[in-house]
């Protein structure tokens, strides 16, 4: 976005120079790559405790309980019960300041375990429906696919065939190989387990192919935005 | 220039040689005006069809429940069994042309591939009628750009609709710490969840807001996201626990880890990183700035290729004829 105002001006000049700076480290590692390195992570970490603040512990905890001191003492028992429970979520997290005490670090395990916990339990079950249940049902399928009704060589639909065949091998292959309780020193082994990494590095080529298009896609971006924002936006502010 | 000094200076600066020539590559493509084809893929289809059915969608839905009334009316169900299906097809008729949510789960720096992706989903929203609710479930970083890529796209119609309103046709609410424990919360209550928008404004005083309340009232939900494990949260969620309708949009380089989801039809699509971006532009008939960084992105391609063949022949001359 081209810039409007002078502060708008200043803020693309800003990202440009830090951007300039990001890419001098493809000269050679240097200061001006380290410090917006250090600016980088810095900023990330200190908008992260801000917004975390902002959007979730002031509205969530601050608030609520200012409004449940202003009301005392006229509070119905599931007020005095939401008080309690949130005054314990409080206790729980302050027990993850422990950590910085040698002597008390302990008592980060009381926290730890309460969210290992909840963590586990909500997502085991969604977890295993998701990620196993739905997958495997996703690789029982029909290993020759019919077009028609009739089961007849002629009505046999090859690219779907060649697709389910393929899938079920592939996934039967790469199983195999990283199946380690016994030596794969027959034949049928070794040939199924080169398969098996065939598939893998199709699947590893695949992933690299897409790697290069993001990274090329990312400097795309910024290159995008030095000529457009900050050279011909930087011209256009200044009217020519 | 001899070939000594050639070799010298490739061998000492061989790298700055190569980023400075892919620097150049894609310096020139930018002012490059011809027309590159495009075939949108099956999986661009997929979110992109998703969209267009929206509307079609909440008819239907509107029609399911009003049979449903008739039928708990007729039966002489409990006055409760009627107040939720009357209270689901109150939420449905609010927004009669359907509602997508979208997840802007990226945070500044894979923006050059993200938001051009989430540009294109949210026009099209726009272009359809249908209403967007943003959300900014996994980033707390990203929230901002969020909201600047909503007013974006709703103050710069590019003659696709009318200009779009904050709180009318669309609402953003921001992030909230604990992406799981969110994402569970609005399956029962978004207005619990969330509470207020992103400029403050309490969810309850919005009429936008009375026709979503949980992910029943929301027709399509798409996710756009640069970080692994984001999508895995979603279809726990989301789509296992509530049954909700997904699609994804990822950066290229995550995304052939989730095109098995794809296979299982866990998701209905899903938009690979620029390209996709640029695919949905090109099903939306309206070629933007994807587009226009593809062509960019074949001439740096066109680059990489060349030097990986160059690379191979040295190699193999070297293995053929010694150093």
């Amino acid at each position: 976005m081209a810039p409007e105002t002078f502060m708008d001006l200043i803020g693309v000049w800003l990202a440009a120079v830090l951007s300039l700076c990001v890419f001098s480290f493809l000269f050679r590692d240097n200061v001006l790559y380290r410090l917006t390195e250090a600016i980088f992570v810095g900023g990330s970490v200190g908008i992260g405790i801000v917004l975390t603040f902002w959007n979730g512990f002031y509205p969530k905890l601050v608030v609520p309980f200012q409004k449940f001191i202003a009301t005392l003492p006229a509070q119905s028992t599931q007020d005095w019960v939401w008080a309690a429970y949130m005054l314990l979520s409080l206790c729980l997290g302050v027990l993850f300041l422990s950590r910085f005490s040698r002597k008390q670090a302990w008592l980060s395990r009381f926290p730890m375990a309460y969210l290992i916990g909840i963590g586990t339990g909500m997502g085991i079950p969604l977890g295993i429906q998701t990620f196993i249940f739905e997958q495997t049902k996703a690789t029982l399928v029909p290993l020759v696919v019919f077009q028609g009704e009739r089961v007849q060589w002629a009505q046999i639909n090859w690219i779907a065939t060649l697709g389910n065949t393929s899938l079920v091998v592939g996934v039967l292959c790469v199983l195999y190989y990283f199946f380690f309780s016994f030596k794969k020193t027959d034949a049928f082994s070794r040939a199924t387990s080169r398969l098996g990494v065939a598939y893998l590095m199709l699947g590893f080529g695949a992933s690299f192919g897409y790697t290069v298009m993001a990274r090329i896609s990312l400097l795309t971006g910024r290159i995008d935005f030095l000529k457009e924002d900050w050279i011909i936006g930087t011209l256009r502010y200044f009217g020519w | 220039m001899s070939a000594r000094l050639f070799e010298t200076i490739w061998r000492n600066y061989y790298r700055q040689i190569i980023y400075a020539l892919l620097f150049g590559v894609i310096l020139y493509a930018s002012f490059y005006r011809g027309k590159i084809t495009l075939r949108v893929s099956d999986m661009t289809l997929g979110v992109f069809n998703a969209v267009e059915a929206v509307p079609q969608q909440r008819a239907e839905k509107i029609r399911t429940l009003e049979q449903e009334l008739q039928t708990l009316r007729a039966q002489s169900a409990s006055s409760t069994e009627v107040a939720l299906v009357a209270a689901k097809l109150a939420r449905a008729r609010h927004h009669s042309n359907g509602v997508i949510l979208v997840s802007f789960d990226f945070a500044p720096d894979v923006s050059a591939e993200l938001t051009p992706m989430a540009e294109a989903v949210v026009r099209h929203a726009f272009a359809r009628g249908i209403r967007v609710v943003g959300i900014a479930a996994a980033s707390a970083q990203g929230a901002p750009l969020a909201k600047s890529i909503l007013e974006n796209c709703a103050q710069n119609p590019r003659g696709l609709y009318p200009e779009q309103l904050n709180g009318a046709h669309y609402v953003y609410l921001g992030n909230r710490p604990d992406m799981f424990n969110t994402l569970m919360q609005m399956g029962k209550d978004m207005h619990a969840t969330y509470e207020t928008d992103y400029g403050g404004r309490a969810l309850a005083d919005m009429p936008f807001m009375r026709g979503v309340k949980t992910y029943y009232d929301v027709d399509y939900l798409v996710v756009i996201t640069g970080y692994v494990g984001v999508p895995e949260v979603w279809m726990q969620i989301a789509n296992t626990k509530y049954k909700a309708m997904i699609g994804m949009g990822m950066t290229a380089v995550s995304i052939s880890g989730y095109m098995p989801y794809l296979q299982s039809k866990q998701i209905t699509g899903l938009l690979a990183g620029l390209r996709g971006a640029a695919e949905y532009e090109i099903a939306l008939g309206e070629p933007n700035v994807a587009v226009r960084r593809m062509v960019a992105q074949l001439f740096a391609h066109a680059l990489v290729v060349f030097f990986i063949v160059v690379g191979n022949i040295e190699y193999f001359a070297r293995r053929r004829y010694g150093a």
